[in-house]
């Protein structure tokens, strides 16, 4: 049984999710504190934290459409960032005091460039080139790009970052990673006390709200859960996505009687990963070095399949996974073919696969509920 | 090859290329000129294939961004997708090519870029050639990016040696410098796999050879500023791989960018615009040209309506790098722009907004362009993004703008027909027809 502590503290992770700009970011904001959204994983937190920053890793919380984006990116755009381009054009990210992009994909690259042109009057913008290829010549060159963001940081805001700053930032950083561990090891239990959906919105949360308030949360989640295991039943499903940052998405395949117990997706898994080196001689060495080489890959980065693939059969393995689901967001190119590949190495070790398209906004009726009760079926037998 | 086949391929090249019977029969030099390209492009991909078949050096390129490296080191470049592409033309004519592509739509949906998927799915299938080293460059684009993880990780080709360059989203000095030090870091990868060295002196003579070609390039497509336009796009897609891809370093290239130039030159001396066509609307085709459909549809609105394709963005050739041989690093660093900045798809899927701006400023006006066609080909998801931004520049420049959106290799997608369709439409619309 999950105590009524446990459910309030669920309610209010999911709550914090739910929306975009969520009461511990008004409180933020209310002491003066600045927030600077981020967008996809490789533009480390910890340097945001670090200048006394929240970060904040944008989503299109609340959005009902892409009628203002479309204007700008086409209609070959991924849905993901369309979605949150039209919150941010509608004054939904108005909270934000800068954003940081990356060039982690065409759209997000894109995205960029129409930020200015749509008039959007974010402060601070800034750009990170990260390397697409493992090398020490393109980690030098991913410290370089933490070194100019950060020089633009402190001349934008008025700070000054010290190495015990971002040493502190990375501990702390850290520390998430450890209790968003713990969660998971909640997960390979034969009857987990937390649903996919769940787990998704407290691991969602950590992208939004201050970090020393959300390890406390967590860690309070995790004293009132039992380690031993809970109620929850179904077939054991692994989601391998990318920007799933809606656990509604979740509860739709769990109503239908599957129970997502594992994930390799941006707002999941790979924001957990190992730890950062503490009490590196260079803090910005081991940031890099955890980003480009240590942190659970991306499928944009070059040479990293082996490694994915290797932490996905892992994954299975470990959580005792019976059926694995591949979420795609309609255009993203880098994720299709990382699904094709993916297909080929599952069927080969006997695990089935279901590839769902879908876009942001979740429309989940239909074909694609009937795609997934007959997929749970086949798993029955 | 029996009669009915060979008629086959006749039509098929034919529907691409025009009328091959009467470029032989025409005393014009413009057209000797384009039979003689014709010659020299079948010449080098007979020496590819034999290249291929008693394994000496080769690179499959997936993009175009190394030619002088390659050539330096007498290692025959072939872009990837060039040998199962002609195949399925030549031995199963258009429906050939059309079956490839639905079989690739099977594998990977319809919404990744048409040549892209026909490349991965060339590879899923054992139709693409195996070469000593696959030269990819990671950063062009999402479903280039990918297709690459997906050939190196191909049970076929794992063990085969690739390398992948990267060129950083911004360009400065020190981007520059990343991407020199990853060329110096393939050159001694290709040294260790095909045994080949480089030497500085070669290589120096090949970027010599190459300014003076980029240079006649310049000559020839200032000459396409003249109204009426006196080359039309095949003839210029003919200098682009003269110049910028197997023509590179190559003497006889040079001498064919000459001649190009001369008889250019005299063509505009004599005020005279493409054979039998009274131009009357000169437009920009904001992407490459649609070597599959396009002469269908450029020679139509063309005959029909005055409507020339005047430039394309891979016969563009905006202010270039003249690669500095008097020093290495010099070369080293020229070699480094001119792969990701100067040309085609790696200037413009990488640059910036501002590139876009700039480009078409300049186009527009060097080349007095009535209108801009942007393409939106499917595939270019991240130059679809930028769109609006060139709009607005259009308009800024008083010249109309026409999102056509179609696939660039596969005209089932947008036929000729409803493309032909809009763009009449819209040249009707805004007083130009």
């Amino acid at each position: 049984m999950r105590t009524a502590r446990a459910g309030e503290l669920l309610k209010d992770f999911s709550e914090i999710t739910g929306t975009l700009y969520n009461p511990h970011i008004g409180d933020w904001k209310k002491r003066g504190g600045k927030v600077v959204g981020i967008v996809c994983c490789p533009v480390p937190k910890e340097l945001i934290q670090a200048a006394g920053m929240l970060p904040f890793r944008i989503r299109g919380t609340g959005s009902q459409g892409t009628e203002l984006s479309e204007k700008f990116t086409g209609d070959l755009c991924c849905s993901f960032p369309r979605n949150f381009f039209n919150q941010a054009q509608k004054g939904k990210l108005d909270f934000l005091d800068g954003v940081v992009f990356s060039n982690n994909c065409d759209h997000y690259r894109r995205l960029y460039d129409n930020w200015h042109a749509a008039g959007i009057r974010t402060p601070f913008l800034h750009m990170i080139s990260n390397p697409k290829r493992i090398a020490e010549q393109a980690r030098q060159w991913y410290e370089n790009e933490m070194v100019a963001l950060l020089n633009r940081l402190q001349e934008h805001f008025g700070v000054t970052v010290t190495e015990a700053e971002l040493e502190q930032a990375i501990r702390q950083s850290n520390e998430t990673r450890r209790l968003q561990r713990r969660l998971y090891e909640l997960r390979k239990a034969g009857h987990p006390s937390l649903t996919g959906a769940e787990t998704l919105a407290v691991m969602v949360a950590s992208t939004c709200m201050p970090p020393q308030t959300y390890n406390q949360k967590l860690e309070s989640l995790l004293s009132e859960l039992d380690p031993a295991g809970g109620s929850h039943q179904g077939i054991r499903l692994m989601i391998v996505s990318s920007s799933l940052d809606n656990p509604v998405f979740l509860t739709l395949i769990e109503d239908l009687g599957g129970l997502i117990v594992a994930d390799y997706s941006c707002f999941g898994a790979k924001l957990i990963g190992p730890d950062i080196e503490e009490n590196s001689s260079s803090p910005l060495q081991a940031l890099s070095r955890h980003y480009l080489t240590e942190a659970i890959s991306c499928p944009r980065l070059y040479g990293s399949h082996p490694q994915r693939i290797q932490f996905i059969q892992e994954t299975i393995r470990e959580y005792k996974v019976e059926g694995v689901i591949g979420d795609w967001l309609t255009f993203c190119d880098t994720w299709n073919i990382f699904h094709y590949m993916l297909k080929q190495e599952l069927k080969k070790d006997g695990i089935p696969f279901l590839m769902i398209e879908r876009e942001y906004i979740p429309s989940f009726k239909g074909q694609l509920k009937t795609r997934v009760q007959a997929f749970l079926e086949m798993i029955r037998g | 090859m029996s009669e009915q086949d060979s008629a086959s391929e006749k039509s098929v090249i034919e529907e691409l290329f025009g009328s091959i019977t009467a470029l032989i029969e025409s005393q014009d030099p413009y057209d000797r000129l384009m039979l003689e390209a014709y010659q020299m492009s079948l010449a080098r991909t007979s020496r590819v294939k034999r290249a291929l078949e008693e394994q000496k050096p080769t690179a499959a390129m997936g993009g175009n961004c190394i030619p002088e490296i390659l050539v330096a080191m007498d290692i025959e470049p072939f872009q990837f997708l060039e040998f199962p592409f002609q195949d399925a033309i030549l031995y199963g004519g258009m429906e050939g090519l059309r079956d490839m592509v639905d079989k690739s739509v099977e594998m990977f949906g319809p919404h990744m870029c048409s040549f892209v998927r026909l490349a991965c799915y060339a590879v899923e299938a054992r139709l693409a050639p195996f070469p000593t080293v696959v030269i990819g460059m990671s950063s062009i684009c999402d479903s280039g990016s990918a297709a690459q993880q997906l050939v190196s990780n191909h049970p076929d080709w794992k063990n085969r040696p690739s390398y992948s360059i990267e060129s950083p989203a911004r360009r400065d000095e020190k981007s520059y410098e990343y991407i020199a030090f990853q060329l110096k870091e393939l050159v001694a990868f290709l040294e260790k796999i095909t045994g080949q060295k480089l030497d500085l002196d070669k290589l120096k003579e090949v970027c010599e050879i190459s300014n003076e070609q980029l240079q006649l390039w310049w000559e020839y497509n200032e000459l396409r500023r003249a109204i009426p336009c006196p080359s039309d796009w095949k003839f210029a897609s003919m200098v682009n791989q003269m110049a910028r891809y197997w023509g590179i370093g190559k003497p006889e290239s040079t001498a064919w960018l000459k001649k190009a130039v001369a008889v250019l030159g005299e063509k505009v001396k004599a005020g005279k615009g493409l054979e039998g066509i009274k131009e009357k609307i000169r437009f920009f085709w904001f992407d490459f040209p649609p070597i599959i459909w396009g002469d269908r549809l450029f020679r139509s609105l063309a005959e029909e309506y005055g409507a020339v394709m005047v430039m394309d963005l891979y016969s563009d050739n905006p202010p270039h790098t003249m690669i500095d041989t008097s020093n290495e690093k010099a070369m080293w660093m020229g070699l480094a722009k001119r792969a990701t900045y100067d040309f085609g798809m790696p200037r413009i899927a990488l640059g910036s907004a501002d590139l876009y701006r700039q480009d078409t400023i300049r186009v527009v006006k060097d080349f007095s362009m009535d209108a801009v066609i942007w393409p939106g080909h499917k595939g270019h998801k991240d130059a679809g993004a930028l769109v609006n931004i060139v709009a607005e520049q259009c308009r800024e420049l008083g010249v109309p703008l026409l999102n056509l959106g179609c696939d660039l290799l596969d005209d089932r997608v947008v036929p000729v027909g409803e493309m032909k369709k809009k763009i009449i439409d819209f040249f009707q619309i805004t007083g130009l027809a």
